[in-house]
């Protein structure tokens, strides 16, 4: 981060390629929109490269804090789009139209897409912040704008979703988990 | 805790006990370590997590790489200013020594010896001029 902020510019670059993939998968599951999950993955470097002088190492993990600029900035996004009283983000019913769009690193990941995709919002968003960004109860609660017992019943709801709808695929989904991962040695 | 809460716990928060809740944690484990089945109920909500970190990853692709590299914030002050300052300087330098070894090259004219003479040049003045006077005046 001291390169990046001497203005290094490959520097900027080898963080970037160690934490696109994640960035942009949380900007795909928050949002269910390629073009702004792009969007907030380049907000999101840009903002992590203009506070690098910033940073002081020890007080989280890099891939962490990148993370955690992501999902607040989907999250204001699909707060202004509430506010603006625009149309409300696509829901689609069927998740797997909003895979297809996203490049997910192996077709195990894109599956899964779907499945995080065909939960209503708020279930979704519950599920990004405490499963995937390890958000406590009570900041998901916070962030969100509920009660801690209101978030839970949504993470529950949403998991249990998930459960019906992805164990029944386990096996199928891990052996393609497998050959992913033997075809791609190194996924980050 | 009983079993249900225990199972609740799980569907919200997954496989991991240091991913549930501090305010439950110590008494989940202690859940755990007294009932048997907890443990498979753990197992099974661990491979929820598991499918769900094949998620975990996108491919943005090297368009979208390219795109986010034209963002990188160009420093305030240019960091390697001292390359074209090296240069000035040493265009500088050169210019400067060739002019003067360049100048052994030329060769003197025959006028040119009188001209070194200009310390001379009032040598021919041989009126007295304290006696002059303007004819003005």
């Amino acid at each position: 981060m001291r390169r990046i902020a001497n203005g290094d510019k490959d520097a900027g670059r080898e963080l970037m390629e160690r934490s696109l993939g994640l960035v942009l998968a949380i900007g795909r599951r928050m949002l269910r929109d390629p073009v702004e999950a792009e969007d907030v993955a380049q907000d999101t470097f840009i903002r992590a490269w203009k506070a690098a002088p910033d940073w002081q190492p020890g007080r989280a993990k890099l891939e962490s804090w990148m993370c955690r600029i992501a999902a607040n900035l989907c999250l204001d996004r699909l707060r202004k789009k509430r506010e603006a009283a625009m149309e409300p983000p696509p829901e689609m019913q069927d998740g797997a139209a909003a895979a297809d769009n996203g490049m997910i690193a192996n077709e195990a990941g894109m599956r899964v897409l779907a499945a995080i995709a065909a939960l209503p919002e708020r279930q979704r968003l519950a599920l990004e912040l405490c499963h995937f960004q390890d958000f406590s109860n009570i900041e998901a609660a916070e962030k969100l704008e509920i009660s801690v017992d209101a978030l839970e019943s949504l993470l529950a709801r949403g998991r249990r979703k998930l459960k019906t709808l992805l164990m029944p695929q386990r096996d199928e989904l891990m052996s393609s988990l497998s050959e992913a991962a033997e075809s791609t040695p190194e996924v980050m | 805790m009983d079993r249900k809460q225990f199972e609740d716990l799980a569907d919200m928060w997954g496989g991991h006990l240091s991913h549930w809740p501090d305010s439950v944690r110590a008494e989940a484990d202690a859940f755990l370590h007294r009932e048997p089945s907890a443990l498979a109920i753990l197992s099974e909500a661990s491979e929820l997590d598991n499918l769900l970190s094949t998620a975990l990853l996108a491919d943005g692709g090297e368009l979208l790489e390219h795109r986010i590299m034209r963002s990188f914030p160009k420093p305030a002050f240019d960091a390697d200013w001292r390359r074209p300052a090296m240069a000035a300087a040493a265009a500088l330098v050169i210019g400067l020594a060739g002019g003067y070894a360049g100048g052994g090259f030329v060769p003197v004219q025959a006028g040119d010896a009188t001209s070194l003479d200009y310390a001379d040049a009032f040598d021919g003045l041989t009126e007295d001029w304290s006696s002059w006077e303007w004819s003005d005046a």
